[in-house]
C-alpha cells in the first residue's frame, strides 16, 4: 500500500507538470477572420447537422451551408466565401474536389451507414434515442431536443462516460462465465470498440481511458484507491489533450464517473440496506462475488423464487436509481455553469429512462451489428428495441410537458460552482463518517 | 430465480409491450385521414387510407415532416406508397430527402420540371438511389390508391396539363409555382360523392380557378396564404367549408390579410399550423372532423 501510494505521488507530480508544460504550447489551426476568403480544406470531423443547416468544422472556423448535398468526414472541399469576426463563414460556395480516404473516414462512414439503418427501421424519436445510445448523436430533431434538455437526458443520446460505464459494466458483470481476467479483457474491448463506433473523437477516447482505469481500480477493490485512479487517468488524458480541461464533454464525463464513484456506491449500498436485509446472510469469501463496474447488485444470494423476484427488481430499480442520482448530483453544477437552467425534476426523470438505457443499449449494439451484414435480422431485433426507446420517449414527453419552472442561476459564475461542490463533499463527508464507537 | 428464467421473463414483457403497442396503432384503422403536419413555413401533408396506406405531399423545408411521419404511422410501417413532390422548391422537397432515406417509398409523381439548384440535383440522386417508380404528373389522371370496405380513395391530378408540362420540361417557367402540381382527394363510397380536398400547392390564383370542377369541404390555401394564391371566384366554385393555411414564421406576410379577410367574409372555418401546430382532418365517406394540436 505504501509503495502504491508513493507510485501514485510520483506519476501524479509527473503528469501534473508535464500536462503545464503541454497547454503553455497548444496550438489551433486558424483562419483568417473577417475577409473573404477562398480556401481548400478536408472535413475532419463530421458535419453537424440542424433542422435547417449543415455545420462544418475547418480549424477554430465554422462553415454554414443548406442541408443538401450532405458533407462527409474525407470530402476535399472548395469554399468561397466571407468570414465574420467570429470566424463563421455563412452560405459560400462549396465545391467538392474529390475524397480523401483515411482511417477516421472510414469508421466515420461505418457510423453514418449503421443511423442511417436504425433511422430506416425505427420511428425517428425512437431511432435518435437507439443510435443516441448506441453512437452518440449530433443530429436531434429540435423540439425533441428541447425536451431531452428539460428533462435533463441528453447526455444519454450524446456520447458520455455514462454509456460507457455501462459498456464496461455489461462486460464485466459476465464474470460468473469468464472469470476475473477474461471478463476484464472483454470489457475494455467493449469500450473500445465502442470508442471506435461513436467516431473516435478526442472526447469519446477520453472517456474511454478514463473509464477503462476506473473500471480496473473499482474491479481490483480499494487496493488501486479508485478515486486516485480516477484523478491519475484524468491527467493521463490532460497530459496528451491539454486543451480537454476547458471542454464541457471532459468535465461532464469526470464528474460523472467521479460521482458513480463516491456517491453512486454509498447510496448502492444504502438503498440496498432495506433489501439485503429480506436476504439470508450472504455466503462469506464464496469466492463467487460478482464484480461489477458498478457497486456491486445486491442479488448474489439465491433465495425462494418469490422473494428472488422482488429482490431482482428491487435490486436492479434501486441500482439505476443511485447510479442516475450520483451523476445527476455531481454533474449539476457544470450544467447550471455552462447552461445556466435545470430542471428539478430531471433527478425523477433521469432515474425512470436509466431504467430504460440498458436494454435500448445491448439491443442497439445488435441491430447496429447485424444492420451491417443482414438486413432484415436487425429489422426484427429494432422492433424488441422499440419497446424500450418508446417507453423512454414516452417518461422524456411526459416530464417535459409538466409546466414546471426550470431552476435558473448560476451561469458562469466559478464561484457558484465552487460552493455547489464544496456543499455536496462536505455533506458527503458527513454522511459517510464512521461512527466512533464501531 | 435463475438466469434463463429473468431472460425469459424479460423477453415475455417486451413482446407484451410490443403486442399492445401494436393493439394501439390499429385503432387509426378504417378512417381517411388527412395529416397537414407543422413544418414551418413550407408545405408537408400526409394522407392515410382507411385500409393503411400512406401518400406524402411534399416535405417542407428541413427535416421535421419526419417526425409528424413518427407520430402518425404505425412503428412498424416503413413504407410510404406515394410520394409527391409538387414542384422543387426548398420549402416543399427538402424534408422529402430525409423522407426517401428514412422509409422505403413505393412510387413517386413529380413533374421533372428542373430547379437548376444544388438541393434539386441532390433530390434527383436520392430519387434515383430510391429505385421506386417514378411517374410524371400530368392533368387529366386518376390515381387509385385504396378500394376496400365499400370506400375507394382517389387522387384526381389536375395540374399541370400535358402540353405545358412538356413545354416546361424543356426550359422551366420563370415562376416554378406555375408548374406546381394541384391534386384533389376525392374518398367515399363512390369516386363522383363523398368527402373530397383540393391541395393546391403555391399554384397562382389565375390557373386554379380554371381547375375547379366540384365543390369540396376542404381547401389547402395555396402558396402558404399569399394574395398571389386565392381569389374570390375559387372560394364561390369550391365553397369550402373549412381552409387550412400551411405557413410558418415568415418574412414574406403570409398569410396575408386579403386572403383572411376574404375567407371570413365566406364564413370559412380556417385552421393554420403556425398558430394551430399539426391539423388532423378524419373522414369516414361523408362527414369529416378536424382537430388540432393547439
Amino acid at each position: 500500500m505504501k509503495f502504491e501510494s508513493i507510485l501514485y505521488v510520483i506519476l501524479i507530480v509527473l503528469l501534473g507538470f508535464g500536462f503545464a508544460l503541454r497547454i503553455v504550447s497548444q496550438g489551433k489551426q486558424e483562419i483568417p477572420k473577417g475577409v473573404p476568403i477562398k480556401l481548400a480544406a478536408t472535413i475532419k470531423k463530421e458535419p453537424r447537422i440542424y433542422e435547417s443547416n449543415q455545420v462544418i468544422e475547418i480549424g477554430d472556423g465554422k462553415v454554414y451551408v443548406d442541408l443538401y448535398p450532405r458533407f462527409k468526414v474525407g470530402d476535399k472541399i472548395l469554399l468561397s466565401g466571407e468570414v465574420d469576426s467570429e470566424g463563421r463563414i455563412f452560405r459560400p460556395k462549396v465545391e467538392v474536389l474529390g475524397r480523401r480516404r483515411s482511417v477516421s473516414s472510414f469508421f466515420s462512414n461505418i457510423r453514418l451507414k449503421i443511423s442511417q439503418n436504425i433511422a430506416s427501421y425505427l420511428p425517428s424519436r425512437e431511432a435518435t434515442i437507439v443510435s443516441g445510445t448506441v453512437l452518440g448523436v449530433d443530429t436531434i430533431e429540435k423540439s425533441f431536443r428541447d425536451d431531452l434538455v428539460k428533462t435533463g437526458t441528453i447526455h444519454v443520446v450524446v456520447v458520455s462516460g455514462q454509456n460507457l460505464m455501462i459498456v464496461a459494466g455489461v462486460f464485466l458483470s459476465l464474470v460468473r462465465y469468464f472469470g476475473r481476467r477474461k471478463s476484464l479483457a472483454l470489457a475494455c474491448l467493449a469500450v473500445i470498440t465502442y470508442a471506435f463506433l461513436t467516431g473516435f473523437e478526442a472526447p469519446v477516447v477520453r472517456a474511454s481511458i478514463m473509464v477503462i482505469l476506473a473500471s480496473i481500480a473499482i474491479y481490483f477493490g480499494r487496493q488501486m484507491m479508485p478515486i486516485w485512479s480516477l484523478i491519475l487517468a484524468a491527467l493521463l488524458i490532460l497530459f496528451i489533450w491539454p486543451q480537454a480541461i476547458f471542454e464541457v464533454s471532459f468535465q461532464l464525463t469526470f464528474a460523472a464517473t467521479l460521482g458513480i464513484m463516491t456517491l453512486g456506491s454509498w447510496l448502492t449500498r444504502i438503498l440496498a440496506g432495506p433489501v439485503s436485509s429480506f436476504l439470508p446472510a450472504p455466503s462469506i469469501n464464496s469466492g463467487q462475488a460478482v464484480l461489477r463496474v458498478y457497486p456491486e447488485r445486491s442479488r448474489r444470494a439465491v433465495g425462494n423464487p418469490p422473494t428472488a423476484v422482488t429482490r431482482l427488481i428491487k435490486g436492479f430499480i434501486a441500482d439505476n436509481a443511485a447510479i442516475a442520482t450520483s451523476a445527476y448530483i455531481f454533474t449539476a453544477p457544470i450544467i447550471l455553469f455552462y447552461f445556466g437552467r435545470i430542471s428539478p425534476l430531471a433527478p425523477l426523470a433521469n432515474i425512470l429512462v436509466a431504467e430504460a438505457v440498458f436494454p435500448v443499449m445491448i439491443l442497439g449494439f445488435l441491430v447496429a451489428l447485424t444492420s451491417l451484414v443482414f438486413s432484415p435480422l436487425a429489422q426484427i431485433l429494432s422492433y424488441i428495441a422499440y419497446v424500450p426507446a418508446y417507453y423512454f420517449v414516452k417518461v422524456v414527453g411526459f416530464f417535459a410537458k409538466i409546466p414546471i419552472e426550470q431552476v435558473s442561476f448560476g451561469k458562469g459564475s466559478l464561484l457558484a460552482v465552487l460552493i455547489f461542490y464544496l456543499l455536496i463533499f462536505i455533506l458527503f463527508a458527513i454522511w459517510t463518517k464512521k461512527p466512533k464507537s464501531s | 430465480m435463475d438466469q434463463k428464467t429473468k431472460i425469459f421473463l424479460t423477453l415475455a414483457v417486451i413482446f407484451a409491450g410490443l403486442g399492445l403497442l401494436l393493439i394501439f396503432s390499429f385503432q387509426n384503422l378504417g378512417k381517411f385521414r388527412l395529416i397537414f403536419c407543422d413544418v414551418g413555413q413550407g408545405d408537408g401533408m400526409l394522407l392515410v387510407s382507411h385500409s393503411g396506406k400512406q401518400i406524402i405531399v411534399d416535405g417542407g423545408p428541413g427535416t421535421k415532416i419526419v417526425d409528424c411521419l413518427s407520430a402518425n404511422m404505425p412503428f412498424w410501417d416503413r413504407t410510404v406508397e406515394l410520394v409527391v413532390a409538387t414542384h422543387a422548391q426548398k420549402d416543399h422537397i427538402e424534408g422529402l430527402l430525409e423522407v426517401l432515406a428514412r422509409y422505403k417509398v413505393g412510387m413517386i409523381a413529380e413533374t421533372k420540371v428542373n430547379n437548376s439548384s444544388e438541393l434539386y440535383r441532390a433530390w434527383q440522386k436520392a430519387v434515383e438511389n430510391e429505385k421506386a417508380k417514378v411517374y410524371v404528373a400530368k392533368a387529366g389522371d386518376r390515381l387509385s390508391i385504396d378500394a376496400k370496405q365499400g370506400q375507394t380513395l382517389s387522387i384526381d391530378i389536375l395540374w399541370p396539363d400535358a402540353q405545358r408540362l412538356s413545354q416546361w420540361q424543356a426550359s422551366p417557367p420563370s415562376d416554378l409555382n406555375e408548374s406546381a402540381i394541384v391534386l384533389r382527394v376525392n374518398y367515399g363510397p363512390s369516386t363522383s360523392s363523398g368527402f373530397c380536398a383540393y391541395l393546391t400547392a403555391d399554384i397562382p390564383k389565375e390557373t386554379l380557378q380554371g381547375l375547379i370542377e366540384k365543390e369540396c369541404q376542404i381547401l389547402k390555401i395555396a402558396h402558404h396564404g399569399s394574395k398571389t394564391g386565392t381569389n374570390e371566384e375559387i372560394l364561390n366554385e369550391v365553397r369550402p367549408r373549412l381552409a387550412i393555411i400551411q405557413v410558418g414564421k415568415n418574412s414574406y406576410g403570409h398569410p396575408t390579410k386579403e386572403v383572411l379577410d376574404l375567407l371570413r367574409s365566406k364564413a370559412v372555418k380556417i385552421l393554420r399550423n403556425d398558430t394551430n401546430g399539426i391539423i388532423e382532418i378524419k373522414s369516414d365517406g361523408r362527414t369529416f372532423g378536424a382537430k388540432s394540436a393547439r
